[in-house]
């Protein structure tokens, strides 16, 4: 050291620094704009002298800057109002979402009144901004099994590239393999259909019911995945994809004016009538790959019958002055399955080619598939009677019940 | 060696699914599966990743279940002779699946719909806990 320093604050000042400190400060490379802060924070001129003058980086003065800051943090934000001291119990199946909703935690209010992003028992910051969703009643989204389901979509969950053998899929007559690229080509779709409908009603529903938005994210992937693994397989043998099918029983899905009626439509009956598919689909499969596919898809499929059914079921309790208004979006789904079906050649000639066991036997996979239509119809209605509505076959939609 | 269907039995597969791996990948899993053999029945419990209880139920407990698996005591044996000599790996008309695709009332059966699509929702796992009798040398008995 030895060398005297100028620590007199000079008169002329610009930006609240000194010229002294300034010409110091080039010519140490400390950038002017921490200076400016270091003296803004309350740190004396001639401690920056110092501190230039003691070889310290403006890197080292940075941190020191920070913190110092840090100890004037006020820790406001910590001493909000929300409830602590409740531990959560770990179970057999880890830290759930429902081992988490304790205390005030657990209260799901029948209607959320809060439009932000706001979690729920998170304390409210006034002034945060609406996020324009639409659904803040509880019995139009909810069902008590949704943290059980969509804990189990996770644990559950499956890889189409490495869980399938594909490799077991050897050539098939040419019959078979054009029937199983037309059914994967029309299961691609409804997925998509469903991709569709969720995307645009998973952010209607507010954050007070956090676990509907959680599980019907997991819907959405799945009907993703089930899209990607039929493609895979009606391509992983080279003979491709079939004819677009006719669409019909995607109508209601699309149009659909409130979430319940979309739920119904998609959860009840379509999905409905898809499980049997996926079944049929496991049992008559050509190889382990088939197999394996189709009972994986079939248990995502059950699961989302499972929302299904709970869903029903808790909003008939709830607001049972809607029963006959959800019992009209099951006709309005009927109507088109059955207009689907009538339309879609395609579909019932290749499950009719599936179920007879080739094209020479189609009379017999015709019958064995008026068979298959009896056992799809009888577990819907008993699905439609598991959710509260007794007595549905009275009122099946005509084209359908002739599969009674 | 173990007589089928007996208790004995079903914890001989219970004991060893609880320290498979396997199985835990699978996922979680629960529910209360019913087997009824002739005039036999049983309760196997599933829970989170274990297969947590087997009992001898009465016929009439059977409803308690979300489902039950009920097929004549020849299908029972071609089943699970097949299991074995294939190593655990069943002939692809051998599944649980395809049993109950085949037959004509069913083989998983429930007075409610809804419990009972836990056999379709859990099936991988059902199906793993009868492809571990592989393992262990069944004595095929036909109840009195």
């Amino acid at each position: 050291m030895g060398q005297k320093t100028d620590t007199k604050p000079a008169t002329s000042l610009t930006d609240g620094i000194s010229d002294a400190l300034r010409r110091k400060a080039e010519s140490k490379n400390w950038p002017l704009i921490i200076i400016e802060r270091a003296l803004k924070g309350g740190v004396k001129e001639e401690s920056l002298h110092q501190a230039m003058d003691a070889g310290m980086t403006p890197l080292q003065a940075r941190q020191m800057l920070i913190e110092e800051r840090k100890i004037e943090l006020n820790m406001a934000w910590s001493k909000v109002d929300t409830e602590r001291g409740n531990r959560a119990k770990i179970g057999k199946k880890g830290l759930t979402i429902d081992a988490i909703n304790i205390g005030s935690y657990a209260d799901v209010p029948d209607i959320w009144p809060d439009q932000t992003m706001r979690p729920r028992g998170a304390f409210v910051r006034p002034g945060a901004v609406s996020m324009g969703y639409t659904i803040y009643s509880k019995a139009e989204v909810w069902s008590d099994n949704l943290g059980e389901l969509y804990e189990e979509a996770i644990q559950r969950r499956w890889r189409p590239a490495t869980d399938i053998p594909w490799e077991s899929i050897s050539p098939l007559p040419e019959d078979r393999e054009r029937a199983i690229g037309q059914i994967c080509t029309e299961l691609c779709e409804y997925n998509y259909a469903v991709i569709l409908a969720l995307g645009k009603w998973v952010r209607e529903v507010s954050y007070g019911y956090h676990e509907v938005k959680l599980f019907l994210s997991t819907v959405l992937f799945d009907a993703g995945r089930h899209y990607e693994a039929f493609r895979k397989r009606a391509l992983v043998n080279g003979r491709g994809l079939g004819v677009q099918a006719t669409g019909d029983r995607f109508m209601p899905i699309r149009e659909a004016l409130c979430y319940a009626e979309m739920a119904t439509v998609v959860f009840m009956v379509n999905d409905s009538f898809v499980l049997s598919l996926y079944q049929l689909l496991a049992a008559l499969a050509q190889n382990d790959a088939e197999v394996e596919l189709f009972t994986l898809a079939a248990q995502d499929k059950a699961r989302h019958l499972a929302y299904g059914v709970d869903h029903t079921r808790f909003l008939i309790e709830h607001q049972p002055e809607r029963r006959d208004e959800i019992r009209r979006y099951l006709s309005k789904g009927e109507e088109y399955v059955a207009k689907d079906r009538a339309s879609d050649t395609p579909m019932r000639e290749a499950l009719a080619i599936h179920l007879g066991g080739g094209v020479k036997h189609i009379g017999d996979g015709f019958r064995r598939l008026d068979d298959f239509r009896h056992r799809q119809l009888q577990a819907y209605l008993g699905r439609v009677e598991a959710a509260g509505l007794e007595d549905h076959e009275n009122i099946l939609w005509p084209e359908l019940a002739k599969d009674l | 060696m173990a007589k089928f269907p007996s208790v004995e039995w079903f914890k001989a597969i219970q004991d060893l699914v609880n320290g498979d791996d396997g199985i835990r990948k699978l996922g979680t899993c629960d529910a209360v599966m019913g087997v009824k053999v002739q005039d036999k029945a049983f309760e196997i419990t599933f829970e989170a990743f274990d297969c947590t209880g087997v009992r001898e139920i009465s016929e009439a407990e059977l409803a308690n279940t979300d489902f039950y698996l009920d097929a004549s005591y020849e299908t029972w044996q071609e089943m699970l002779e097949n299991i074995s000599q294939s190593g655990g790996q069943p002939d692809r008309h051998l599944t649980l699946n395809t049993i109950d695709f085949l037959a004509p009332d069913g083989f998983a059966k429930s007075d409610d719909q809804s419990r009972k699509d836990r056999f379709y929702r859990y099936g991988q796992t059902f199906q793993q806990f009868f492809n571990a009798s592989a393992e262990i040398k069944t004595e095929f008995a036909v109840p009195a």
